[in-house]
């Protein structure tokens, strides 16, 4: 059957393509913008904290201190952006960059760490942090969606960050300068390593234009997971995990976000005979390869087609019994896709695996992902008679 | 009777106004006996029906206060529900329209299956029950504790379905 998703305005946001400004050179633009913004983005690591075992990024650590080697990383980044600045700036005289147009809400919204260059800078680090710590320390943690909860990070495209610079520098070429630069109230300049990289930091606001590289562009929804429970284990092999999707860049995005599953087992009793384990949960092994499907309307995500809001993708499992041990393993990769509608293969079955959402077997092999993400859960267990260790162990990615 | 209501009862309307109807009742006491007629009147279609059932249910279960004998009661045993429409849901991988949590029971009852699909109302019963119980205490058939447990959350799909039915302490964000 047909699954009739609700309408969508047209035409979808992003879709037509930004015309380029005549007699410019977004190229080289975005040559030197690229090289300055590929050095700034290998240092991200050195101040990116590490992830839990549920994947959650840990805020970065030390960023409070200020020993000696970090004051030389704030020197090389207050350099990296003075040439970016000059980079941006000359072009600005040639009319390819607004000079001091704020950056747009939409273009706001999608700045983090790794942003360079616009208006209105944002270039991912956190001048007053910088400035207070005389460190890189400016490099600012992503603001968590919701109390208590980090924001998973979101799938990237290594080979994504020169391209998608080339194309934000076309864009900006397509721009109309908007005036002089806003005068911003003056202060006394900090002195030392500190005041290096507020200057710079400074005038890099002065006329440069912002965008993000290596995960996409300021434009470009993507698609984020949180999760907001779990995940719990439970006895032989038994889990629950509940995750939240959200849009990055979701201003105006309708869409869907779909996910491809699958069910992995690796189930065997005591003597060590395999377990039929789809048979033992109930579900049709027709189903434990499928694809499943969230609607976006206006940036907000819903069970499917309907019109209760999402709350969480939940992975649950009531466990394979008692004298079974293994693995269980259910394996997702998710995406936004910017389409007004679902094939016709879609439907909601209202029956397992995904219940009420619209869903198709096998790998629906949507084409146009944003930038997928991995959605995995494993439980291993022994609650054989001869275990010593009967806890049901999970991991997540 | 509501102009409304006897739009969305009279088979010559046509689909999209009385399907605009049901979506723009305000809040009243028609009787649930309304909608039971309708989704039992085969002279209107499939949709409309099942829309029926989501809408009394919607418009006359009391989330945390209304009971599984009373679920019951609303939906009167009707000819076009069987035993085969109503499941419970153990596990799952993707979403309900209503929210997951260990330590309740839920239940799917699909409408009209016979004629159309999509359709379909999702229960959130507080407590961890014996799920065939449950089952057999939405058919009205049921005894025993499961048939006291309180509906906590209400959810439907299908084209024009309302929007779900929880307690205000239970908005998103505020899972268990």
């Amino acid at each position: 059957m047909h699954h009739r998703a609700p309408a969508l305005p047209s035409p979808l946001p992003g879709s037509a393509a930004e015309p380029q400004g005549a007699g410019v050179h977004p190229e080289s633009v975005s040559e030197h913008v690229a090289r300055d913004v590929e050095g700034l983005d290998a240092r991200r690591p050195t101040v990116a904290g590490p992830e839990s075992p549920t994947g959650d990024r840990q805020p970065a650590p030390g960023l409070s201190a200020a020993p000696q080697h970090e004051r030389r990383s704030a020197e090389l980044t207050a350099g990296r952006l003075l040439r970016l600045q000059r980079t941006a700036g000359n072009a600005a005289v040639a009319g390819l960059f607004p000079a001091s147009t704020p950056a747009s809400g939409e273009a706001v919204g999608a700045l983090g760490p790794d942003a360079v260059i616009g208006g209105e800078v944002d270039t991912g680090l956190d001048p007053e942090a910088a400035v207070r710590d005389g460190t890189e320390a400016g490099a600012r943690p992503e603001a968590p969606e919701q109390p208590g909860v980090a924001p998973e990070p979101v799938g990237t495209n290594p080979g994504l960050s020169s391209s998608l610079v080339a194309q934000e520098a076309a864009h900006a070429g397509a721009r109309p300068v908007h005036g002089p630069p806003t005068p911003r109230p003056s202060a006394p300049a900090p002195r030392g390593v500190r005041g290096m990289v507020a200057q710079a930091v400074d005038r890099a606001r002065g006329g440069l234009s912002v965008q993000r590289c290596g995960r996409a562009s300021a434009t470009v929804p993507t698609l984020a997971k949180t999760t907001v429970s779990g995940p719990t284990a439970h006895p032989f092999g038994s889990f629950s995990w509940g995750s939240r999707w959200s849009i990055n860049n979701g201003a105006g995005a309708n869409g869907f976000v779909v996910q491809h599953v699958r069910w992995v087992f690796d189930v065997k009793d005591a003597a060590n005979a395999a377990v039929d384990a789809p048979a033992r949960l109930g579900i049709d092994p027709a189903w434990t390869d499928f694809s499943e499907a969230w609607q976006v309307r206006n940036g907000a995500v819903f069970v499917g087609t309907t019109t209760s809001p999402h709350s969480a993708d939940t992975y649950a499992n009531p466990g394979l019994g008692d004298g079974t041990k293994g693995s269980l393993s259910i394996l997702g990769t998710a995406d936004y896709h910017a389409i007004p509608s679902l094939p016709s293969s879609f439907a909601v079955r209202n029956a397992a695996p995904a219940w009420a959402l619209p869903v198709v077997a096998g790998d629906a092999g949507l084409p146009g992902g944003t930038g997928a993400l991995q959605h995995n859960i494993t439980a291993t267990w022994d609650c054989t008679p001869t275990s010593t260790d009967r806890t049901t162990r999970i991991t997540t990615v | 009777m509501d102009t409304n209501l006897t739009r969305i009862a009279d088979p010559s309307v046509d689909e999209a106004t009385a399907v605009a109807a049901m979506g723009s009742l305000p809040p009243g006491d028609e009787p649930p006996s309304f909608w039971r007629d309708v989704a039992g009147d085969p002279a209107l279609s499939p949709r409309r029906r099942a829309l029926a059932v989501e809408h009394l249910l919607a418009r006359h279960v009391r989330p945390g206060a209304t009971t599984v004998t009373e679920l019951a009661a609303l939906l009167g045993r009707p000819a076009w529900l069987s035993s085969d429409d109503v499941d419970v849901i153990p596990w799952l991988t993707g979403e309900l329209p209503v929210r997951w949590s260990d330590a309740d029971t839920y239940l799917v009852v699909r409408l009209l299956t016979a004629d159309i699909e999509s359709y379909a109302v999702y229960l959130r019963l507080a407590g961890r029950l014996d799920g065939e119980t449950a089952r057999a205490a939405v058919l009205g058939e049921g005894q025993g504790p499961e048939a006291g447990a309180t509906v906590l959350e209400l959810g439907f799909t299908g084209d024009g379905a309302p929007p779900p039915v929880r307690r205000d302490e239970d908005e998103p964000g505020e899972q268990r």
